[in-house]
């Protein structure tokens, strides 16, 4: 079955369809469709979606949420995650599972609000004071929107974490024609609750071995419940360099670095050929709507003989270092495409090789037509 | 119908070829603003339509400065700047913010109350269209009971009644407080010359008809800007100080039905709803026009028609503490 669907559209249903019962809207383009389509979506199903002032509220309604059990999201663009990042940083320290789509537009500032861009991977990334690690998907079309949503909830309540889901202008908000036959019936993940068995004493933040990530009680129940955006131990008491609070602000990062296996998804097009990867010459890698010039780049390369590969950035944080590595295997050269001015993303590539050429196809304010990413392939392979 | 002839200042300092759409009441708003505060001023605007109206640099439509700031910070900006032209010994040019409902009733508000508590030396001017036009129609805390927005759908439309800006505003003292519409220019020019002249924080709320907002024909945007005044939905105002209260225009008192009746953004309500909508209408009136006695009796002001005593607005403001800064 087919639809005529976008990004934005298929991050709504994706949502809805992982668990999301709660969704707090600003209206910023090129994010406001998946406000619209929650609206529209989700009080039919008897559940809640409210129009918030700005977006520290939007973003404070759905930690809000999320500590009385509820999976939450909200969808911004530039402007106004540089508004959310302090209550994400709180996400972060009270271990609040939800889900933030940053659907970019060109910055810095109110920059362009009609023209997209990927300059916002790196401040995604690192929006954490410490740090500190937040998983970052990025989808490239809208089954990968609608599959990559779903994902970003299960790790969210896996890992008791806030997630981002970063698309881009064209992607959010291009329609096209969408085979749901693509979409994938995942296994939709459920935070793991507090039981109370053996009269084990309830903490709010404890966790037994390093990477565990604690059991999950709703603020304002039976059992004591202690959030705070301060600095604590496992009970959730205000302190400052106790070895237990240190213990804990460790395990904040180490419960996403120790399994970022479990969180870590790619989509990878080997090279033709008998050894796939082993055979490649040069890969392009690349993410969002620079990924669907870059595949468009890579066929053609193929057609005239070349032996390329292609990887589908599908996480960008945590740093999929030993996957990249692995695919990149015997080739020569990378060819990293992103629409931004610098190679944002290039930077947390090229530290991973010494002996290859890492080059980067790169602009700002319009999209990369798949001639230059050819042209740049060229030059190497 | 006779035609009403308006003797408003000549100068016309925003020029044509602007970015807004037909019949958008905030360009009439920013028109008939440059024209009472002239070509000595500086405009601040946040996100909000007149971001895209002006044009992109160099094609400014303004005719004055613009600084566009962030859209939480309209207000701040706008003291900032205030404080910098004063440092450097500029008392003459006028500051004026103008901002959309978004800017003001919401993501705006705490700069807003801020500067309104520090009275701060600038104009704020709101054109309230009644929701976040420029991204597409979604509903604001401006948004009236019962309307259509892409947020608040015909199924389920806005619940909740409109934020009284002007209360809230009243509520900070501020010395002047004025609603406007653009359909009585010569009303909101006298008001805004008015704020001119006096120091501290003035807020002028300007009633502004937004065509693909509210669903109706362009031309009919100065017919249902002045239905919205005489049907009692939006008074024309001033308040001193935050208590002293003045109607500038004796509404007829026409059905609200009218009013409504010409908007897609109503189209869907039911005669109960429209019940509801006159009845809070009429009972805002009552309201106002207690306020209006109280101030008559207190204040001795005349409270007639068009009152628009300058001296006495004046003399008041400068009475007014705290509102000389100190410049080292």
């Amino acid at each position: 079955m087919f639809k005529i669907r976008n990004g934005n559209q298929m991050i709504a249903q994706g949502g809805i369809a992982a668990g999301c019962r709660f969704f707090a809207g600003y209206p910023i383009t090129p994010a406001s469709g998946i406000y619209k389509t929650m609206i529209d979506e989700l009080p039919k199903r008897g559940d809640v979606a409210i129009s918030s002032p700005d977006e520290i509220s939007a973003l404070a309604f759905c930690v809000g949420a999320s500590q009385r059990g509820f999976k939450s999201m909200t969808a911004t663009s530039g402007p106004g995650f540089s508004l959310m990042v302090e209550t994400l940083q709180y996400a972060v320290m009270t271990e609040t599972p939800l889900v933030i789509a940053l659907v970019q537009r060109l910055g810095p500032s109110t920059g362009g609000a009609t023209q997209g861009g990927q300059g916002d991977v790196l401040f995604a990334g690192h929006s954490i004071a410490g740090g500190y690690t937040i998983p970052v998907f990025s989808p490239s079309n809208p089954v990968e929107a609608y599959n990559l949503t779903i994902h970003a909830f299960n790790v969210a309540e896996k890992f008791r974490t806030p997630v981002i889901l970063l698309t881009d202008k064209e992607v959010g908000m291009t329609s096209e024609n969408v085979d749901y036959e693509k979409l994938e019936d995942a296994e939709v993940v459920n935070r793991k609750y507090f039981d109370g068995k053996n009269n084990q004493e309830f903490k709010t933040y404890s966790f037994r071995k390093r990477g565990d990530v604690p059991e999950f009680v709703s603020v304002g129940g039976d059992v004591k419940v202690t959030v705070t955006g301060s600095a604590h131990d496992m009970a959730g008491k205000l302190q400052k360099n106790s070895p237990e609070t240190i213990a804990v602000l460790r395990h904040l990062q180490e419960k996403i670095a120790f399994r970022s296996r479990e969180i870590i998804r790619l989509d990878l097009d080997p090279a033709p050929g008998d050894g796939g990867t082993e055979d490649a010459e040069t890969v392009v890698i690349s993410y969002g709507v620079s990924a669907r010039t870059s595949r468009e780049a890579v066929k053609n390369l193929r057609k005239r003989g070349k032996r390329v590969s292609f990887l589908n950035l599908q996480t960008l944080f945590p740093i999929p270092d030993t996957q990249i590595v692995e695919a990149v295997a015997n080739a020569k050269s990378i060819v990293v495409v992103e629409e931004n001015m610098r190679g944002l993303y290039r930077t947390q590539i090229e530290r991973l090789f010494l002996d290859k050429i890492v080059l980067g196809v790169n602009d700002v304010g319009r999209m990369i037509p798949p001639q230059r990413i050819e042209q740049t392939v060229l030059a190497v392979n | 119908m006779g035609q009403i002839k308006y003797q408003l200042p000549p100068e016309e300092i925003l020029s044509p070829g602007h970015f807004a759409c037909p019949g958008c009441g905030g360009t009439l708003t920013m028109r008939y603003v440059l024209k009472a505060l002239g070509r000595k001023t500086v405009v601040v605007i946040p996100a909000c339509c007149w971001s895209v109206i002006d044009g992109p640099v160099p094609y400014s439509a303004a005719g004055v400065p613009v600084f566009h700031t962030a859209f939480e910070a309209a207000a701040s900006t706008a003291s900032g700047i205030k404080a910098g032209l004063e440092m450097q010994g500029d008392h003459e040019t006028t500051v004026v913010a103008i901002a959309g409902d978004g800017g003001t009733f919401d993501i705006g508000f705490q700069a807003l109350s801020g500067a309104a508590e520090r009275n701060e030396d600038f104009i704020y001017v709101c054109y309230d269209n009644e929701a976040y036009m420029n991204t597409g129609i979604q509903r604001s805390s401006a948004t009236p009971f019962g309307a259509w927005t892409t947020t608040t759908p015909t199924d389920s439309p806005k619940a909740e009644k409109k934020k009284d800006i002007v209360q809230v505003l009243a509520a900070h003292h501020i010395p002047y407080l004025a609603t406007a519409s653009v359909a009585y220019p010569d009303d909101m020019i006298a008001k805004i010359q008015k704020a001119k002249e006096i120091r501290g924080l003035r807020f002028v709320h300007v009633f502004s008809p937004c065509p693909p907002g509210w669903k109706f024909e362009p031309e009919d945007s100065i017919k249902i800007s002045r239905m919205a005044i005489e049907s009692r939905v939006f008074p024309l105002l001033e308040i001193y100080d935050g208590n002293d209260y003045r109607l500038t225009h004796e509404p007829a008192g026409s059905p609200v039905r009218d009013y409504l009746k010409m908007q897609g953004r109503f189209r869907h309500l039911k005669e109960a709803d429209i019940d509801v909508i006159q009845k809070n209408v009429d009972e805002e009136w009552e309201g106002l026009k207690g306020k209006l006695a109280y101030s008559m009796k207190v204040h001795k002001s005349n409270n007639s028609v068009r009152s628009q005593d300058k001296e006495v607005s004046l003399a008041k403001a400068q009475s007014r503490k705290g509102i000389k800064r100190n410049v080292r």
